[in-house]
């Protein structure tokens, strides 16, 4: 590849020739490895083959690598083997696994045919690998091993039982992986679970159908199906999408609460909608395909070139120079270009980019939240292809020059050269956030979660690839109803099915606890049996990133999603009024008072850590390292502007015994700055002044680098802290999340610190960044305007740089006699296994200076209670920071660092608060700043929450006890007051009753777990919850077929 | 030693039935290759034969499950990925319990200050210079290329026992060879320059441009 076809490749502006260039020459340099590693297809070897055979100087990068390749090779001696002694050694250490005493456990599932022996927990570790280890919930210890020894001893009734010790054993290693199942974050979560595990054990190979067979089971992968649909809505549909609304809304109700499924407006009398490839075949839908053309799905390059949006990376190798343009319209849009279909103007498109956003310019209307997405993938080099010309007077993608040649025709339509499908989203809540907000002049983005998985699936149609989207969900549950929108409303068997479906997802699914069963159907924190588990433990958590990004949010009239919520996080950033500590690290603090939405008599109890305060001039000096990101996403909505801000703002609070060093990435990482004291203000501010952004997102190089930087100027003494500020993802480079985890977290062991600045909304990929700040022992925050860039840096300036404990763990401990059930509100991707409480090892969150975090306890008391000794006892365990923070550097300095310390409060029921409005200010805040969080994350706890309340106590308290921060929130509150409502949960009779079920079966669940434990339910109350839930079952049959009854017949009145 | 006829898995699971001279076989089948992994990674100084005995233990003491597909290729390369996982987690280990890795790193640190260090190899030092070169690069590339340099695997199954996208394997080889290629450009000059001089010149300004 020559660098004048390169230039010609790209016309974009917002490219500068250079990046472009680099990313061109990497990824041809990769494909040269792969064709000299033989790891090309042949019509890829050819192409390259060609190019070889055209440049000189390819042909010497090749000789080059060659060289390379067999200097290595036979540089390092190939014949060796283990010493004698070493040899010796081993087989005398090496005792046959059979002679092992305790467990010897064959493998399980049972169908592997080869079975030498495992160990349980190799056993565990398969499970680990399908993501079933969800079936040991995060509940308390017990049942797991009891589970496991009878799985074990149904899989082979010869062999000997686990003893005492393997049981604990078991447990210790279970620990991780159950702490990763109680996090909500599936993958994020179970890959901690996964690290723990593999110290021990490799994981075998899980064979793929039980992969599936268990994902199935688990209802974790969720199929959407992709179709067509006309999205022309006039009178006659009304009917119809009435209907629709209403499934949606059952959907929605299914799967967690907070997405329904797009509607289909479909045409009257057609098939509406259908569930799997079938619906590809109908000749309606083709019809409707043809009406989409390849111009049309096309449209105009956008802000940030294909080839910087990542759909390069994790292809099959030899694909990897097969980029994809995406491109996501609402579906009013989408009619207009059918309409038009050559006249796809740059207003009228949505962008759409790697993981997450779409950016959608201008969406109007608010018919419906459906969003289609058309693909093409073409290659960028390689091949034959002749370079186009590609002038201005030719907008098309960047890549527009290499001509795609169509697949249809001869040849069966392998050639990958160029493919389009058409997809529907589920996530259509966002959409409808968006066309509900058309005046908008700023562009939105939304996300797509891992769409990349489309283009693995294929089929081919009129010349366009289409396939389904696989939308893998982080929450368990929404196989059944994510990619079901109407129902071909013909046979009866086919509505019997679609009720039976929703009826089968109500229940408790094979081998589910209660509380996975919560989280499936809910996706929030269940009121846990004090009884089962009187222990809760989560990991400290001081970030305040999701209560901005959420305001940010709501500011511009967006409905953030229920991911975005952390409920922790909105409670923290509010004055908790409880006075930080004179000397001692924290101050643990715990009121009580009657739940102010709670309907059956429910308390919340609050227990507030709060970190011990340093005056700026006390506090360390700082070894900072700015790892700034500089991709093209940057330019948007001011970021780098902001980002400079922040830099600025940072370096004028630093004194000159601090030093500083900025590291810049984009498609590579480069150092701007290497670590100078920061005294020298013109150095830093010309670094500063010269950040320009440019290219792709290779966070993973930026870290590196930077950490590079921050290890070479390692600081004794002084607090060393790497800075990432980024709006979002990763997309070239190692865009692993886990492995970039993994070396955050292996940095960390060095005594760097690392804080994460998310600017920006939408590409901003909120999760890594704070699951960075997680594993880097730092905090995350968010900034979106300088305002709040002050508060964060300046006036939270020694909470942010200046640790006071790391490994922060609480643990609050019920007293079973007197609390029937407790709900933790938040911390849902923080929870941490009770037995992992004084494990010192598991990672937990630091704590800055000043810090304060809350937790909020819903909770049930025994109505037999007798109010002696602690209700509820609150323990703290915390490591101090680094050695090497205070300049010591020796081992044993490290281990006294290591070494946690513990403090304890005890609650007793004397204590509380008679009447809500008789607490302190910082408790009621609390107390409303959750119950909005829960109401933005559209909690089924917060069904039937009187919003009215909410608003009517804030403005009270607002009177009461003046704050500006809470002042802010009251604002919100009432402004936002008809967008935040319009989102609540659904209440008609279908969802009504569909949740009455899925409760129904949880209870069920939880008293077969109770059961178990203690052996006291009644045959009787089994029976009767039994038929209760079969007299539900049958009335959400007969709703649904009513519905798809009168969805039949247009002319009859709304159903609802 | 005599060959064994018998397939790995069966191998294996003679060993599980106690079969000592099945587990012997084994070790002869994978030690050179598992000593060389364990070394590329590690590097000279260190203790990588302990860490390979320790892999072979861990064989042992829990071997892995192997999916029976009745090939006896298939069993094979089951086995060959779960050693080298596990080889590499025990490298990890060994790198995590002392500070030997910070050690090195500073050694690193220093070659590279004084640069030039590298050009002044001499012909039997190649070996050194290679190693350290393959020091220099961050772990997950060097492991990758240690699997298909000298593992021979293919980026598949590279990908398979990394845990890490195909893709992601293909940047990570491309771009630890193009670092060692850099690395060892003193002693890849005199056998390029006899191929093709001009080529050279033209690197220049391609590298130049990234």
């Amino acid at each position: 590849m020559s660098a004048s076809n390169d230039k010609n490749q790209h016309q974009d502006t917002d490219h500068t020739p250079d990046g472009e260039r680099a990313d061109e020459a990497q990824r041809q340099h990769e494909r040269l490895c792969a064709y000299v590693f033989g790891e090309v297809d042949d019509a890829e070897r050819a192409r390259i083959e060609a190019e070889l055979a055209a440049s000189p100087e390819l042909r010497a990068e090749r000789e080059r690598l060659e060289a390379t390749i067999s200097l290595v090779r036979d540089a390092i001696p190939s014949e060796e083997a283990l010493s004698a002694t070493a040899r010796e050694e081993l087989r005398g250490a090496a005792v046959r696994p059979s002679e092992r005493e305790g467990a010897v456990v064959h493998p399980w599932p049972v169908q592997l045919a080869r079975h030498p022996v495992a160990r349980a927990a190799a056993v565990l570790a398969v499970l680990t690998g399908a993501a079933t280890l969800a079936y040991w919930s995060e509940h308390n210890a017990a049942p797991t091993a009891v589970y496991l020894g009878e799985e074990l001893a149904q899989a082979n009734p010869a062999e000997e039982r686990m003893d005492g010790a393997d049981e604990e054993r078991i447990q210790n290693e279970l620990a991780p992986a159950k702490q990763a199942t109680a996090k909500r974050d599936g993958e994020r979560g179970l890959s901690g679970g996964l690290d723990a595990v593999r110290v021990d054990f490799a994981r075998p190979p899980l064979e793929a159908p039980e992969a599936e067979e268990a994902r199935r089971s688990l209802g974790q992968t969720e199929a959407t199906e992709l179709f067509f649909s006309d999205a022309g809505v006039d009178a006659d549909h009304e009917e119809l999408s009435s209907v629709n609304e209403s499934l949606k809304e059952a959907d929605a109700l299914l799967s967690g609460g907070n997405m329904p499924a797009p509607s289909t407006l479909p045409e009257s009398g057609e098939v509406v909608f259908d569930y799997g490839a079938a619906a590809f075949k109908q000749p309606t839908v083709q019809d409707q395909i043809g009406g989409v053309t390849l111009e049309a799905l096309g449209a105009d390059p956008s802000t940030e070139s294909l080839s910087a949006l990542g759909y390069l990376a994790g292809g099959e190798a030899g694909a990897a120079d097969t980029p994809v343009d995406l491109y996501g319209w609402t579906a009013e849009e989408l009619a207009k270009k059918r309409g038009r279909e050559s006249k796809a103007t740059r207003e009228n498109k949505v962008m759409l980019a790697r993981t997450a956003p779409v950016t959608g310019g201008g969406a109007q209307g608010d018919q419906g939240g459906e969003v289609f997405v058309g693909a093409r993938l073409h290659r960028l080099s390689g091949g034959p292809s002749t370079p186009g010309p590609a002038g201005p007077s030719t907008p098309g993608p960047p890549s527009s020059s290499a001509t795609p040649t169509r697949g249809g025709g001869g040849g069966g339509g392998t050639d990958p050269a160029f493919r389009a499908f058409t997809a529907t989203e589920t996530r259509s809540e966002d959409a409808l956030s968006l066309g509900s907000s058309a005046r908008r002049k700023d562009k939105n983005t939304f996300s797509f979660e891992n769409l990349t998985a489309a283009l693995e699936l294929d089929e081919e149609i009129d010349g366009f690839f289409v396939g389904k989207v696989e939308l893998r969900d982080e929450r368990f549950g929404r196989e059944l109803v994510g990619g079901r929108r109407a129902v071909e409303l013909v046979g009866p068997e086919e509505r019997r099915a679609y009720s039976d479906e929703i009826i089968r997802f109500c229940r408790v699914q094979p081998d589910e606890t209660p509380s996975m069963m919560f989280f499936r159907c809910w996706g929030d924190n269940p009121f846990e049996l004090a009884q089962l588990d009187p222990l809760s433990t989560f990991s400290a958590d001081v970030d305040t990133a999701s209560y901005t990004l959420a305001r940010n949010y709501l500011s511009r009239g967006v409905m953030p999603t229920k991911e975005q919520i952390r409920t922790e996080e909105f409670v923290n950033y509010f004055d908790s009024g409880v006075a930080a500590p004179p000397a001692a690290p924290f101050a643990l603090h715990m009121d009580m008072a009657p739940s102010l939405f709670g309907k059956n008599g429910e308390w919340m109890l609050r227990v507030v850590l709060r970190g011990k305060e340093v005056d700026k001039a006390d506090r360390q000096n700082l070894a900072l390292t700015f790892v700034v990101d500089t991709s093209g996403s940057m330019k948007q909505e001011n970021r780098m502007e902001l980002v400079k801000h922040a830099l600025r703002l940072l370096v004028g609070e630093m004194f000159p015994a601090d030093s500083i060093a900025i590291v810049a990435f984009s498609t590579e990482a480069r150092v701007v700055l290497p670590m100078t004291s920061a005294s020298n203000k013109g150095v830093i501010e010309s670094a500063i002044y010269g950040l320009t952004a440019d290219g792709s997102t290779n966070a993973d190089a930026g870290l590196r680098v930077g950490y590079e930087i921050a290890g070479a100027g390692l600081t004794p003494g002084a607090n060393n802290r790497v800075v990432l500020l980024s709006d979002g993802v990763a997309n070239v480079g190692n865009t692993d999340e886990t492995s970039i985890l993994a070396s955050v977290e292996h940095q960390r062991s060095k005594g760097i610190y690392l804080n994460t600045i998310g600017v920006g909304m939408g590409n901003h990929n909120d999760a890594l960044l704070e699951q960075l700040a997680d594993k880097g022992d730092g905090i995350c925050n968010y900034i979106d305007t300088p305002d709040e860039a002050y508060k964060v840096l300046v006036e939270n300036f020694t909470g942010a740089f200046q640790p006071i404990a790391r490994d922060v763990k609480i643990q609050v401990e019920f007293d079973p006699a007197q609390v029937q059930s407790y709900r933790l509100l938040g911390y849902e991707n923080r929870t941490v296994a009770d037995v992992d409480f004084r494990n010192d090892a598991v990672d937990a969150g630091e704590v800055g200076a000043g810090h304060q975090v809350t937790a909020l306890y819903e909770l049930v008391r025994m109505p037999t209670a007798t109010n002696d000794g602690p209700l509820a006892t609150a323990r703290v365990r915390y490591k101090p920071p680094f050695a090497i923070d205070r300049g010591e550097m020796g081992s044993e300095a490290q281990e006294a660092a290591e070494k946690a310390q513990e403090i304890e409060r005890a609650f007793a029921f004397r204590e509380v608060a008679t009447a809500f409005q008789g607490t302190e200010p910082g408790y009621q805040r609390a107390v409303l700043i959750g119950q909005l969080a829960e109401f933005l994350r559209r909690s089924v706890h917060a069904r039937g929450d009187s919003y009215a309340t909410l608003v009517q106590e804030a403005l009270r308290l607002q009177r009461e006890a003046t704050d500006e921060d809470f002042d802010e929130l009251c604002q919100l509150l009432v402004q936002h007051q008809a967008l935040i409502t319009s989102h609540l949960p659904a209440d008609d009779e279908i969802a009504r009753a569909i949740e009455e079920l899925t409760r129904h079966h949880y209870l069920r669940g939880q008293l077969d777990q109770l059961h178990r434990e203690v052996d006291e339910l009644s045959e009787e109350v089994l029976e009767e919850i039994r038929s209760e839930n079969e007299s539900i079952e049958n009335r959400i049959r007969e709703l649904i077929e009513r519905q798809l009854e009168s969805a039949l017949q247009p002319e009859k009145p709304r159903v609802r | 030693m005599t060959t064994d006829p018998r397939s790995q898995g069966d191998l294996l699971s003679a060993w599980c039935d106690g079969d000592a001279a099945a587990f012997d076989r084994l070790v002869s089948l994978y030690e050179a290759r598992l000593l060389r992994h364990a070394r590329s990674i590690l590097g000279e100084c260190a203790e990588y034969e302990d860490v390979v005995q320790e892999a072979f233990l861990r064989l042992a003491k829990a071997p892995p499950t192997l999916a029976a597909t009745g090939e006896a290729e298939a069993e094979e390369a089951q086995l060959t990925s779960w050693l080298y996982k596990v080889t590499k987690n025990c490298c990890m280990d060994a790198l995590r319990s002392n500070n030997r890795r910070k050690k090195r790193e500073e050694e690193v640190a220093l070659t590279e200050a004084t640069s030039g260090g590298i050009a002044r190899v001499e012909e039997d030092d190649t070996r050194m210079a290679v190693e350290r070169g393959l020091q220099k690069l961050p772990l997950d590339q060097r492991e990758v290329l240690a699997l298909r340099l000298f593992g021979d695997r293919s980026y598949k199954e590279i990908a398979e026992i990394t845990g890490k996208k195909i893709g992601t394997v293909g940047w990570l080889i491309s771009v630890g060879l193009k670092a060692l290629q850099g690395e060892l450009a003193s002693l890849l000059q005199p056998r390029a320059a006899g191929h093709d001089t001009t080529g050279d010149a033209q690197v220049g300004t391609l590298q130049g441009g990234m």
